[in-house]
């Protein structure tokens, strides 16, 4: 009655007055759902706790069957609540269980079900009336609610509903009753048993069994239950029965159980009759003797548990089996049983060898250290050699470990090699001098086993000694162990022409027999070199390096190689040390010069660890063909999908398509499933968005266009004279520029470009080249020159500082960073990243341009054009393009006109956080804006602006998470709390609950603890505002979405003090960082621009020293 | 299965001071007892499909298989040497007298009920990982393998073989630097896709589902066993059922026993749990399990595991205490660590053959105790997951002392006669 009138009061609160508005807000909690952080959930689960009855009826309301639509939110809602109130003590927790037990009323079965399984998690004994309503429609689900709920009460409620129910629903209810304990199941459980006699379910009579009932013999007898499952009753009967000390009559009980051979669980039965003394050792033993081999083995592994003196066993087991024996050795081992030893030592000498090597194992055990030498005997004897080193290992440390080298000498043949094994194993170097004789051992498995070792010990060895083994090899598993042996050595040394050169020197002379063993393990182009032009060039093929690749392709094509070279190009384009884009171009070479599916096959699987874009729309070309598409779509998909570790995987709307493609040829067999788990995960979250566009349609010129003078002479042509002018150029385009072999190809002799028809400001440029001895090109960016190509091999001209430099610069840096060129005649592939002014290039996967501003080639007075097209020059010599992928980039913040006349300038360039410091963990850039993530907070939370500012209109996009908290802070120090040290313009989504007792200083706009904000300007969370601050001298305003929400003169603020009555030494700050201060939730800015208010005078010391010259 | 009328007439009655009561002669239930050292182990494998057809090729002679699906039977029947017996009922496998081990390859929510079964049928037993789906069921079957004796191991081994998956290192190097304390104490091992592991992309299930009719080649009823009815689709079973917290526990559920495992080793916590669970995640969904950024285990005496699902701690160590860390591959911040190895003691021998340890009654490196604990891991991840909040436990009695609704989650309700 209490409870009821209760929730009369709480529904007139909630429901009458409020109604709407409650609802309302329930389906604005539900609608945030899933909660993203567990923080969040349990904020959101306290206001729908809060709302009751509400919250219950709008979330039941919306439940629909499964398959019926998305219910989603709803089913989150419940489950959340319910798991909310299984621990918080909520006022209305009652109320909440009540109401929910109400909408089950007229619900549809599939509602009910789910409402009665998410009300486990959480109900109490009030809502046992309610539910017990629904044991004849949803038996099970109701039961197994009630057994949840775990009191006397619930108890209660399923014996009344038991005598109710028939058939499938007791036996649901015995299940859940089975689930009490025994103080409260155990008198109904009887009667159940009482009353269904042979149809009981099985799990009443285990549970009156685990708790020791002691009636349960007799009332088991007489049921028709297969007897092994009887005895096993009994068993754990007696088990419980003896924690409640009734050991006489179980002793009696189980003693007359062994009086019969028909049992299947002896040893368990020992085990109780032995814990309880309940069998004398006499007994023991005299049954260990006489009674069968089943009782004797039981026996032996029961005496594990016991401190009876083992002797006698042992005696006893004499004649037995070694089965038998090996159960009392088992049984020493884990009593520890040191008195055991001597019939351990008799058993390790002979007969059965597993019970051989388990005596050993356990003298090992027992003797320690001591059976040191008892093991190092072992080595000697084939069967027992592998158990012998392993239990020795486990006894060899730093103390003794001269015992194991000594062994060496003690020991020969076979057990000798095994020595060395363990040496090697443990990486015992110092052991290598009485090691390395071995290698000439005449004993096969010793040599053997030393030139295992040698790449494992050899480590302290200088390289002389290593080519001084050299001439010992005979077999091409020892020179692979050689040559192992000196990769080890050599691991780390970056400079391998310095290790190479000295022994050109010394063993130069002595022909190539022995250099063309070790040169290849050692690599280096002084080696390489010397391979080449040595009269086994073919040793090139045992190359251990990368650079050797190039030159093994010839190979393929002389058949008693062609094997050998296959592997060895497949090996090492598969090497680590080597980029994702030199893979790509090595491999596709040899899968152009591959025969066989078989060898396609695995120049394909390979590919897939090539992780570049341009590999994969390659391969995507390859999808078609079915008799590799499998392997090709596995490829695709590691090509695709982000390496460990990271995130960044390919994206855009083609790669998405082609995943499809691949979704639906990959097979659900078992080695695809995972793939494929994570292929459906990885489709789920990329971008479909345009990416990277094809610039080349491998068949023709469509969007190329011949050249038009210079970018500046082209800016003065109009109409027909353009026209006129273009013409010309395009058919000396088609003249000079043909489409070979899939490639764009340079056929002209002059000098030409072939240039795109659009033009683009920031990009990202994927293109393949090639060229000839003594060739000359170079990709034109914005009409400019130039990125540059040419042939090293072209001293005279300084080309041995490689391709990629902006060769053209004057002011900043114009060469490579280093080589990265590929043989002439082999492809390479550039990455161009140009945005605003400055250029990054990779070749081959390598950073050899850094960012570095391309200057004006065309008028040195002016800074890069802001866009022009991208060409391909040529320069006279034969050169092919391939591959050309171009991705736009839209960085910087959109200016308008009028921004731009204003003066503005971004503050982020949208591409990452050059000009910013601070947590850049936390910060990140993604889609063009910068996302602080829940790390960032506390003063490790900012990202600052490099620069200092003074006064300045600073104008953004952000946008907000629910309760998410940021601020912007002004005239800011790097370290200290901006909010105090410098200021801080609030940024937070004050409509959040968790924010209802805010102070006005606190709203979104306020200078934080100075002047407070008007509420209400923001956008519902999750959309973006723009918002501008104003700082000019002491005036301060910020606008939110076009309304004015705080201005103020600071002043007012120093006469009349801050609001939050704290010290704000920043007030009279007027320079300092703007920067992001973190409080720890998700927050996006975009868009970021700042224009400086009164920077004349610095405007004139800054100005541009050339334009004086102009 | 011999029928149960031909048994009666080998029940006996037997005069006791207590009562009485009838039993079977031992040759006809249960198993063998004890395998002699020449004897080959036989197997029958409960669960035929990817990965029961996994465990036809490991040790063990195949002498029975079962599973509620044709279509496992069928393709697992091409595989197999003719002779073999089929089963769609678990329990007339395990009446088989002639079976020593019991492989277990169904999905989750039937381990326990089926280890605890064929404990008491007297098999021995070889389980798929994780080993149980609730931390009750894994209490349930560590009893059952004690008090009747068995030989229990879990499918998964990096404690004692192979490199961890992406980790490029075995256990046992990393155990003697611990074990010797070379690293310090107390340790934090850090478990992501640098170390090891990506957590985010497996197994996320769909929260679409709506009902389809069953198949004919299935018997659903007996594939969901113990667990909740909900209606079929093709998504919750086969292959897929690791989505579903009814029967398993997403990518951690999955993976999770593989990598918990030997850290728990490494940590020496084989006989305890961690008092701390701390997760950050978005809100699960009550059916299908999803992905989650961070389960962070703390134990006692400070110890720590860390899941890093959402790969923040990029450069974190896999293992690391105050005086070192290792990272995968063995690299170290500690100079000369090969020469520390070098001069360190192997880690006590283990007994890593199955066979072996059947044959022995000894118990296997991972084994129904050990296998608990860190299955206990993954279960406890999976209740913080599910209920969205942080969770302090008790390791001794294994319970969650200020938390019910946790509680709840140790044991939950199974459906039908199925009780374990």
């Amino acid at each position: 009655m209490r409870v009821l009138l209760q929730k009369f009061l709480v529904g007139l609160c909630f429901l009458i007055p409020l109604g709407l508005s409650a609802q309302s807000e329930v389906q604005e909690i539900i609608g945030q759902l899933p909660a993203k952080h567990t923080y969040e959930l349990d904020r959101l689960m306290t206001q729908l706790a809060d709302t009751g009855p509400t919250a219950v009826h709008e979330i039941v309301k919306s439940l629909k069957p499964m398959g019926l639509g998305d219910d989603n939110q709803a089913r989150l809602a419940l489950s959340g609540l319910a798991k909310y109130l299984g621990k918080t003590q909520h006022a209305n927790k009652v109320i909440i269980e009540e109401s929910l037990i109400e909408e089950l009323d007229g619900a549809n079965i599939d509602v009910q079900f789910f409402v009665i399984e998410q009300l486990q998690f959480f109900v109490s004994d009030q809502a046992i009336s309610g539910l017990k309503k629904y044991v004849k429609p949803l038996c099970e689900p109701v039961v197994q609610t009630i057994g949840q709920i775990g009191t006397d009460q619930a108890f209660s409620a399923l014996v009344e509903v038991y005598g109710e129910s028939n058939g499938y629903c007791k036996n649901a209810i015995v299940n859940a009753m089975a689930t009490f304990d025994a103080d409260v199941a155990q008198t109904q459980l009887v009667n159940v048993v009482n009353e269904l006699g042979s149809n009981t379910p099985p799990i009443a009579l285990s549970r009156l069994a685990s708790w020791g009932y002691e009636g349960l013999p007799s009332l088991v007898d007489p049921l028709d239950f297969d007897g092994g499952q009887k005895e096993r009753w009994i068993l754990e009967w007696a088990q419980a029965s003896l924690q409640q000390n009734n050991t006489r009559v179980v002793q009696n009980v189980l003693r007359e159980m062994l009086t019969y051979n028909e049992l299947t669980q002896v040893g368990p039965i020992y085990k109780l009759l032995i814990s309880t003394g309940g069998i004398s050792e006499r007994d023991l033993a005299k049954d260990f003797r006489d009674k069968d081999a089943t009782t004797a083995l039981s026996i032996a592994h029961v005496l594990s548990e016991t401190d009876i003196p083992l002797e006698d066993f042992f005696k006893t087991a004499s004649r037995m089996s070694p089965e038998i024996r090996a159960a009392l050795v088992s049984t020493a081992m884990q009593r520890n049983d040191v008195g055991s030893l001597e019939y351990i030592k008799e058993y390790a000498k002979e007969g059965d060898p597993e019970l051989r090597a388990l005596a050993l194992e356990a003298r090992a055990q027992l003797q320690g250290k001591s059976s040191i030498l008892p093991l190092g005997e072992a080595l000697k004897d084939e069967q027992l050699r592998m158990a012998a080193g392993e239990l020795l290992l486990h006894q060899i440390d730093s103390t003794n470990i001269g015992t194991l080298v000594g062994m060496l000498d003690q020991h020969s043949g076979a057990a000798k090699a095994h020595v060395v094994r363990l040496l090697s194993r443990r990486r015992v170097v110092d052991s290598w001098p009485k090691i390395s004789p071995l290698l000439e051992s005449g004993d096969a498995e010793i040599r053997a086993a030393a030139f295992e070792a040698l790449p494992v010990l050899s480590s302290d060895a200088n390289i002389n000694e290593l080519v001084a083994i050299t001439p010992l090899v005979e077999s091409d598993t020892e020179l692979k162990h050689l040559q192992d042996a000196f990769a080890a050595r050599i691991q780390g040394f970056e400079d391998r022409d310095s290790l190479a050169g000295p022994l050109i020197e010394t063993f130069g002379a002595t022909g190539s027999a022995l250099l063309s063993k070790v040169l290849p393990a050692i690599g280096g182009h002084k080696a390489l070199k010397y391979i080449l032009d040595s009269d086994v060039p073919e040793t090139v093929l045992d190359w251990q390096s990368p650079e050797a690749i190039y030159h093994m392709y010839d190979y393929l094509s002389e058949s008693q190689y062609r094997s050998k070279a296959f592997a060895a190009i497949l090996n090492q384009a598969s090497s680590s040390r080597i980029t994702a884009e030199e893979r790509a171009l090595s491999l596709r070479k040899l899968l152009e010069m591959s025969e066989s599916v078989d060898e396609k096959i695995q120049v394909i699987n390979a590919l897939g660890r090539a992780k570049t874009y341009s590999n994969f729309r390659y391969l995507e070309g390859m999808l078609s063909d079915s008799t590799i598409n499998v392997n090709v779509a596995r490829s695709l998909l590691n090509v695709a999908l982000p390496p460990t570790g990271s995130s960044e995987g390919l994206e855009g709307y083609e790669v998405y398509q082609t995943l499809q493609r691949v979704d639906t040829i990959l097979s659900s067999s078992e080695t695809d499933i995972y793939t494929k788990s994570f292929l459906h995960n990885y489709m789920q979250g990329i971008s479909r968005d345009t990416h990277f566009v094809s610039m080349f349609n491998g068949q023709d010129f469509e969007g190329w266009q011949g050249l038009v003078d210079n970018p500046i002479i082209r800016d003065t042509l109009f109409g027909f004279q353009r026209r006129a002018k273009q013409a010309v150029a395009d058919s000396l385009m088609h003249i000079n520029w043909k489409i070979v072999d899939g490639a764009i190809t340079f056929v002209g002799d002059g000098y030409d470009n072939l240039c795109s028809i659009e033009d683009y400001r920031d990009f990202e440029l994927l293109v393949d080249w090639k060229i000839t001895r003594d060739g000359d090109s170079g990709i034109y960016l914005r009409g400019s020159p130039q990125v540059q190509i040419w042939d090293t091999s072209r001293v005279e001209s300084g080309a041995q500082v490689g391709s990629g430099g902006l060769y053209n610069n004057q002011v900043h840096e114009s060469k490579p960073l280093f080589v990265a060129d590929n043989p002439v005649g082999e492809w390479n592939t550039f990455r161009i990243i140009m945005i605003q002014d400055k250029v990054t290039v990779y070749l081959n996967g390598k950073k050899v341009t850094d960012n570095t501003v391309l200057e004006n080639y065309w008028d040195r007075s002016l800074p890069i054009f802001r866009e022009g097209p991208i060409e391909l020059q040529a320069h006279g010599t034969d050169l092919q393009f391939r591959n050309i992928y171009v991705r736009e980039i839209n960085a910087a913040p959109d200016l308008t006109e009028l921004e731009v006349r204003e003066g503005f300038k971004p503050l982020f360039n949208g591409v990452n956080l050059d000009g910013w410091v601070g947590n850049k963990n936390d910060y990140v850039v993604e889609n063009g804006e910068i996302v602080v993530y829940p790390g960032a907070s506390g003063s490790g939370g900012n990202l600052y602006t490099e620069k200092e500012y003074s006064d300045f209109r600073l104008r953004f996009e952000f946008k907000l998470t629910p309760g998410a908290n940021n601020g912007i802070g002004i005239h800011a120090p790097l370290t200290g709390d901006a909010a105090y040290a410098g200021k801080e313009i609030q940024v937070l989504d004050d409509s959040a609950a968790i924010y209802a007792n805010l102070k006005p200083y606190q709203y979104h706009g306020s200078v934080y603890g100075l002047a407070a904000a008007r509420r209400g300007s923001l956008n519902p969370v999750g959309e973006w505002n723009t918002e501008e601050i104003n700082v000019d001298g002491d005036y301060i305003s910020v606008t939110v979405n076009d309304k004015q929400v705080v201005r103020i003169d600071l002043k007012k603020v120093r006469r009349e003090g801050p609001l939050d009555g704290r010290e704000h030494p920043g007030l009279d700050k007027t320079i300092g960082h703007i920067g992001f201060l973190g409080h720890g939730s998700e927050v996006h800015f975009r868009n970021i621009r700042i224009l400086e208010l009164n920077q004349e005078e610095e405007n004139v010391t800054d100005e541009d020293p050339e334009e004086d010259g102009n | 299965m011999p029928n149960r009328s031909d048994r009666r007439q080998f029940i006996k009655n037997l005069s006791l001071s207590t009562a009485m009561f009838s039993i079977v002669p031992r040759h006809v239930l249960g198993g063998k007892g004890f395998t002699a050292p020449s004897d080959e182990i036989t197997k029958g494998i409960i669960g035929v499909g990817a990965m029961g057809q996994v465990h036809m090729d490991y040790e063990g002679r195949l002498v029975a298989i079962c599973d509620v699906e044709k279509n496992h039977i069928d393709q697992a029947l091409t595989k197999a040497s003719s002779g073999v017996k089929v089963f769609a009922d678990f329990r007339e496998l395990l009446a088989e007298q002639d079976i020593d081990v019991v492989h277990i390859v169904t999905p989750p929510h039937w381990h326990g009920l089926m280890s605890v079964a064929a404990a008491r049928a007297g098999k021995d037993i070889w389980c798929e990982k994780p080993m149980t789906r609730t931390i009750g069921e894994g209490i349930a079957v560590q009893n059952a393998v004690e008090s009747y004796d068995r030989i229990f191991r879990v499918n998964t081994w990096f404690r004692f073989a192979d490199t961890f998956y992406g980790m490029g290192t075995p256990v046992l190097p990393i155990k003697k630097l611990v074990e010797n304390r070379v690293l310090g104490w107390p340790l934090k091992v850090t478990l992501n896709a640098s170390t090891g592991f990506d957590w985010r992309f497996f197994w996320s299930g769909r929260t679409d589902l709506f009902p389809l009719v069953v198949p004919e080649s299935l018997d659903y009823n007996m594939w969901l066993g113990p667990a909740p009815f909900k209606p079929y689709h093709p998504d919750r079973v086969h292959a897929k059922f690791r989505g579903y917290w009814d029967y398993d526990g997403g990518g951690l559920g999955d993976m999770g026993q593989h990598y918990l495992d030997p850290t728990q080793y490494l940590l020496e916590k084989d006989d305890t749990g961690p008092i701390s669970i701390e997760v950050d995640t978005p809100q699960q969904h009550p059916d299908a399990a999803g992905t989650w950024r961070r389960i962070e285990f703390t134990y006692e005496d400070g110890c720590k595991i860390v899941l890093d699902g959402a790969n923040k701690d990029k450069d974190a160590a896999f293992i690391e205490g105050p005086q070192g860390k290792i990272y995968p591959g063995l690299r170290s911040d500690i100079p000369n660590i090969n020469k520390i190895l070098a001069d360190l003691p192997d880690p006590q021998p283990q007994v890593t053959s199955f066979t072996e340890a059947v044959k022995s009654r000894r118990k296997f490196a991972l084994n129904e105790q050990n296998g608990h604990r860190s299955c206990s891991l993954v279960n406890l991840g999976v209740i913080a997951l599910r209920l969205g909040r942080n969770l302090t436990y008790d390791p001794v009695n294994q319970r969650f002392p200020d938390d019910e609704g946790a509680n709840r989650m140790i044991h939950q309700p199974m459906r039908d006669h199925w009780q374990i």
